[in-house]
């Protein structure tokens, strides 16, 4: 839908402002309000510099409780796409860096060394199934105060155990994530034509990602920029809890911690992801499994949509965040998308509001991983 | 056409910059395939400066800066230190190679060692061959690519 479309189909109802995250803490922004000065008085250009496009978390809270489906994110999205095509620079976080990823990565002539992290588990060059990795390698060298492979060393150690050997490639590139949503469509196309050539060449038919971010845009964006996709991606949450019910996964070691679930925008709201992880959690022995007030397609946003605004309104959420999941008395609050545990352990190892003692961001796979039979 | 480097140098305003100036007062020679950005101090580097300079083409990013310990601004230099490590373990991951990025100390007496390490980084440079991201149309150095690496407004 077009930015002026998607206007001309809002009725101004205020039900998005509602519940937005972004306007629990800046008050400034509202979608109905952005809309409403756009129909009175506003032109495109000047849309086009409104700080609130790119303010959004882009968490799709708004899409559930719109009765127009307006589209708010898809309008967010257009805008962005609409700036960059008139040089509207805007400053996104960590200096641009994960888009400069990107466009290095669209050069056919890089030819990474991305698989270091592997150590003596087994992945294969053909086969039936896929592992996208995604940027989890950068991440190790980017945000260097937390580890990031253990995420994808679990995903595959988990893969393995239940007899999967999956393809692991250095030709994979970023999913372009970051790049569609901050407006670099052109980027983004020469990603996803790249990554499917590589799946392809595998003769993998599936895809597994341990990413809410990467199952987003592979299953979904993917398929609307190159057509019906000759695989079908599957995230780890749906394949594992898929694993547990087959019995070729067993969950036998008792992990002693009280957890929480905490789910990703693009899992739960995009994807109506909510049950499989919650279903994994509660089968490992010994785990005390507490639900937080704002759970499933409600879930509080981790407070940073594709690295494109990251400031005190961000941390004020993180804060609420932690604190549903201190009420719910838990020790780890689980993720299943690595984004979603970079931010919230970049506010827990930065100065927090208070103290949260022991609780721990960890990941889905990282977990399910510890409560595997040792060898 | 035979390969000639390109070079991206960072220097702060203290000790490297003072030094490259120093080196062209005494009139000394050393390559000219350098460009050099000055900046306060070595700790305004930013990662992304560094991978910008690569996803333009670059063939390698030097960044000169005080001797550990004489930084204007305390620790600059040692967290220049930190983010050359990461950069050149990023640099690593993508198959670029760390060679292609230094971090040198040069004080603001030290020309004659600055001209030397850039001619030592270009011989460097030229055994590696040039960078696989390197454009064939070179670097450009428009007003659209400045403006398009400087930092917009929040």
């Amino acid at each position: 839908m077009s930015v002026e479309a998607a206007e001309l189909q809002c009725i101004l109802c205020n039900r998005c402002t509602d519940v937005c995250p972004e306007n629990m803490v800046n008050e400034k922004f509202t979608p109905r309000g952005l809309i409403l000065s756009q129909l009175v008085e506003g032109s495109k250009d000047e849309l086009l510099e409104r700080p609130e496009i790119w303010q959004c978390m882009t968490c799709n809270r708004c899409h559930d409780v719109c009765p127009q489906n307006t589209g708010w994110v898809d309008y967010v999205r257009e805008a962005r796409q609409e700036a960059k095509k008139s040089d509207i620079s805007f400053y996104c976080k960590h200096g641009k860096m994960l888009q400069t990823l990107q466009r290095m990565m669209t050069n056919e002539d890089l030819h990474q060394d991305r698989l270091g992290w592997t150590g003596d588990l087994e992945h294969a060059e053909e086969g039936e199934y896929f592992y996208f990795t995604g940027c989890l390698p950068y991440f190790d060298s980017l945000f260097a105060e937390q580890d990031h492979t253990v995420t994808a060393k679990s995903t595959l150690k988990i893969l393995n155990r239940a007899g999967i050997v999956p393809v692991l490639s250095n030709n994979e590139r970023c999913c372009g994530y970051e790049s569609l949503w901050n407006g670099d469509r052109e980027t983004f196309s020469r990603l996803a034509k790249q990554n499917i050539e590589t799946i392809k060449q595998s003769g993998a038919t599936k895809v597994i990602t341990a990413c809410a971010e990467c199952f987003q845009t592979l299953a979904a964006d993917y398929a609307a920029e190159a057509g019906e996709l000759p695989f079908e991606v599957t995230h780890t949450a749906t394949l594992f809890a898929e694993l547990l019910r087959e019995g070729r996964l067993e969950l036998t070691r008792p992990v002693d911690e009280a957890m929480t679930y905490h789910d990703p925008c693009r899992l739960g709201r995009f994807n109506d992801v909510c049950d499989e992880p919650r279903e994994l959690l509660k089968s490992i022995p010994s785990v005390e499994f507490n639900e937080m007030e704002n759970i499933r397609n409600e879930a509080l946003c981790c407070g940073v949509g594709n690295f494109s605004n990251c400031d005190a309104n961000t941390k004020f959420l993180q804060h609420e965040r932690m604190l549903e999941a201190k009420r719910a008395g838990a020790d780890v609050m689980v993720t299943s998308c690595p984004k979603c545990r970079i931010h919230y352990s970049c506010y827990l190892d930065g100065r927090p509001l208070e103290d949260f003692g022991e609780l721990k961001i960890r990941d889905l796979s990282e977990v399910i991983a510890d409560a595997l039979e040792q060898k | 056409m035979s390969f000639e480097p390109d070079i991206l140098g960072f220097a702060c305003n203290w000790c490297g910059y003072a030094g490259a100036d120093g080196a062209g007062m005494a009139k000394l020679q050393y390559p000219a395939n350098i460009r050099i950005v000055r900046l306060m101090c070595l700790g305004r580097t930013e990662p992304n400066f560094i991978m910008d300079a690569f996803e333009q083409g670059y063939d390698g990013v030097i960044l000169f800066g005080c001797h550990i310990g004489d930084c204007h601004y305390v620790s600059g230099n040692i967290q220049a230190e930190g983010i050359v490590q990461e950069m050149k373990q990023m640099l690593n991951t993508l198959g670029l190679g760390s060679a292609r990025l230094r971090r040198e100390e040069t004080s603001s007496a030290e020309g004659s060692l600055l001209a030397s390490l850039v001619a030592t980084f270009r011989e460097d440079l030229l055994k590696l061959g040039p960078s696989p991201l390197k454009k064939p149309a070179g670097i450009a150095l428009d007003a659209q690519v400045i403006a398009s690496t400087q930092v917009g407004p929040q």
